[in-house]
């Protein structure tokens, strides 16, 4: 069940079992387990979610198989993510190097990708009907803070909505524009 | 949940136990987990318009910054928000674009009318010439004709007006600087980024528009002391056509290589500020296509400022 691994297949029945006692059950309990990994990385700020993921299941059955016993296995799921999470960020930079190098000489080495990333970026935003085009610009106006925010409130006034609602309307906004992005950068 | 928790989460300023319950409820939860999302562009977006506080900044550095997916995301946004600094401008010039194309076509209109009428014309004429009735009526028709060259020439001078008024020099300006290079000696231009306003700017971005313009006053950018990236987004020229790739020499006055970008897909580039100093700096744009090896595009030329402490 996941990418790469090479546990035996006892283990993972083992993992099966802690999750429901019938097997329909447990592979939707493996699949929410899962996603909520998934999610766990994306906040943590990993960009490989779905390997860390992999790779943290992978410890999991590797301890199920060292009949290592487990009593709350998705507190006990999070603690190794947990850990993975360090060691893979061990693996790359330090931290302290790392941010500096964001500012410095990293971001030149970048630039063929943010370049690419600004220009498709224009591009999606262009394709979006002239509507969402004009509302994104009205929200994320060049203008300062303060204004800003009362052009915000404005617009809910306007729209009838809340501003949870306005602000959920715009990240999702966003995240169609980033997958637009994505599917133009592969 | 509160807001003001996720942002907390995102700065690293929960303990320990707070931490894990929260990336374990927020993991949990998809809709938890949207509204992180969600504080998290916020947060990212407050950290690029300089809105943070200098504790807030400072824990954004230390405890966001941390991975290279984070990085890039702050990268995204910067890119984000100067689509719509840019996008400002080209919406304009759209509207004076069609403005023009408007005038165009009732150019066009009134010439083919004309064309039509002066046929009619010498129609009447042929079959009517013998009586004076009819010449009267030609007269008549003749009146209108002049009317409708004067409605012409009007129309030629708003489609002129029109098109003085769109930009020839930069297809996406940004507001930031907005050198214009011109046919007249210009004022020596000095602009700085809106970051000068704040207490601790880290990025300063700049559109250079192509040309030496010694001659037409210099083209300037003002950095702050506490700049710490410039972008700098290279104008291409207007007849300028399109390329795969761009190769960037930043060089100063007396030569000297500064920085190289190659194979960049759009002329525009990341320079630590620490880089640049305060002089003359030209740069030399190549464009690569895949069939054609690199030919030279423009210079850039510009004068770096620095601002004192």
């Amino acid at each position: 069940m996941t990418k790469n691994s090479k546990q035996p297949t006892e283990s993972l029945q083992n993992l099966l079992n802690l999750l429901g006692t019938d097997s329909l059950e447990a592979a939707n309990a493996y699949n929410r387990l899962r996603s909520s990994l998934v999610r766990f990385f994306i906040l943590k700020g990993d960009g490989e979610a779905e390997e860390a993921t992999d790779e943290t299941l992978d410890r999991v059955l590797q301890k199920i198989s060292d009949e290592t016993k487990i009593a709350d296995l998705q507190k006990y799921c999070f603690g190794v993510a947990r850990f993975i999470f360090l060691e893979r960020i061990k693996r790359s930079k330090k931290e302290t190097e790392a941010v500096k190098e964001f500012y410095e000489n990293d971001l030149l080495e970048k630039n063929a990708e943010e370049n690419d990333s600004f220009s498709f970026l224009r591009e999606c935003f262009n394709e979006l009907p002239k509507a969402e085009r004009q509302f994104l610009q009205r929200y994320f106006a060049d203008i300062p803070y303060s204004e800003l925010d009362k052009q915000r409130l404005e617009i809910t006034v306007e729209q009838g909505i809340s501003l949870n609602s306005l602000r959920l309307k715009i990240f999702r906004l966003r995240k169609r524009l980033n997958e637009c992005l994505k599917n133009k950068l592969e | 949940m509160n807001d003001d928790k996720i942002k907390k989460y995102f700065l690293g300023k929960l303990n320990q136990a707070e931490n894990s319950t929260f990336e374990e409820e927020f993991a949990l939860d998809e809709t938890l987990f949207e509204q992180a999302q969600m504080v998290e562009s916020e947060l990212i977006e407050q950290f690029l318009r300089r809105n943070l506080s200098a504790s807030e900044l400072d824990a954004f550095e230390k405890n966001y910054l941390i991975t290279e997916e984070r990085r890039k995301k702050v990268a995204l946004a910067q890119n984000f928000l100067d689509v719509f600094k840019t996008e400002k401008t080209s919406e304009k010039q759209g509207f004076r674009q069609a403005l023009a194309a408007y005038f165009q076509f009732s150019k066009a209109l009134a010439m083919g009318g004309l064309a039509v009428l002066l046929f009619g014309i010498g129609f009447i004429f042929w079959l009517n010439s013998n009586t004076e009735k009819d010449f009267a009526e030609l007269k008549t028709t003749n009146s209108d004709d002049s009317k409708i060259t004067e409605n012409r020439n009007e129309m030629e001078i708003s489609n002129q007006n029109s098109t003085n008024e769109t930009p020839q020099t930069s297809p996406s300006p940004n507001e930031n600087i907005n050198i214009k290079p011109s046919p007249t000696p210009a004022p020596k231009t000095d602009v700085s980024p809106k970051t000068q306003e704040q207490s601790k700017p880290v990025f300063a971005t700049f559109t250079l528009l192509p040309g030496s313009l010694r001659s037409n006053g210099e083209q300037s950018i003002r950095l702050n002391p506490d700049t710490i990236t410039v972008n700098l987004k290279l104008s291409l020229p207007e007849d300028s056509p399109k390329y795969q790739t761009y190769n960037a020499t930043i060089k100063t006055a007396d030569g000297e290589t500064i920085a190289t970008f190659q194979n960049l897909k759009s002329p525009n580039f990341n320079l630590p500020a620490d880089k640049l100093s305060a002089q003359t700096y030209i740069i030399f744009l190549e464009g690569k296509t895949n069939e054609n090896p690199a030919e030279s595009i423009s210079e850039y030329t510009f004068r770096v400022n620095r601002q004192k402490k």
